[in-house]
């Protein structure tokens, strides 16, 4: 718990040091690897046989989703480095992540894999949570205990 | 007499921490490493494809009837 509350400490430290690219982009690059290490770690649950295989198929799909969405974000930091706007394709990833967890993690039957692994998504949460407060003045914490506040278009407030 | 399912979590949490371990290394790396935006979303898109791929093998697998 200590190592997740000095990732989130460590997030907030930088976003707050970078310019507003480099914190969209520091925060999708460790989303990018906190989803990495939550794959490995399922895989692990997966071969201990505590989780079955419809589950993991869940899981899966919801990171082949999680990780299409994640290209298009950069794709949309990329486009709009200067002055970004990418709260739709930020909106899909959130989606994304509320699909992995509440079809996927939550669905898991082993209550302790279920609490281990939507710990260790707690690194990807925090990396959303930063992209969402440098994109969207409403949603400081976009993704929060699992339920996720969508951002509304650029100039919509 | 510790019950197999107890054994089996216990087993789980050491195996598991020293990967939660090396990815929050990986993540400190990251933010410490002072890399530019280009170079972060490279590094994204790499992990991303490489999420995707896993997992797509992994689907394939199991349709295929594999453990």
């Amino acid at each position: 718990m200590k190592q997740i509350l000095a990732v989130v400490m460590l997030l907030s430290m930088a976003a707050c040091n970078a310019s507003t690219a480099q914190k969209l982009s520091q925060a999708s690059d460790v989303f990018s690897k906190a989803l990495l290490t939550f794959q490995q770690g399922e895989q692990l649950a997966v071969q201990a046989g505590k989780i079955s295989a419809a589950e993991d198929v869940k899981i899966q799909s919801a990171l082949v989703k999680v990780g299409t969405a994640g290209l298009a974000l950069n794709a949309g930091i990329r486009a709009n480095e200067s002055a970004p706007n990418v709260s739709a394709q930020l909106n899909a990833v959130i989606d994304a992540v509320n699909t992995l967890i509440q079809d996927g993690v939550l669905g898991i039957k082993d209550a302790n894999t279920k609490q281990e692994l939507s710990l260790a998504l707690t690194g990807a949460e925090a990396a959303i949570a930063v992209i969402a407060s440098v994109v969207g003045s409403k949603s400081p914490a976009a993704v929060h205990a699992g339920v996720s506040t969508k951002l509304a278009p650029q100039g919509a407030y | 007499m510790i019950p197999a399912s107890v054994f089996g979590t216990i087993q789980l949490v050491e195996e598991l921490i020293p990967i939660v371990t090396a990815g929050i290394a990986s993540i400190k790396a990251a933010l410490s490493g002072g890399k530019n935006a280009d170079a972060s979303l490279s590094d994204a898109d790499a992990n991303y494809a490489t999420l995707i791929a896993a997992a797509q093998a992994i689907i394939a697998a199991h349709a295929a009837g594999k453990p």
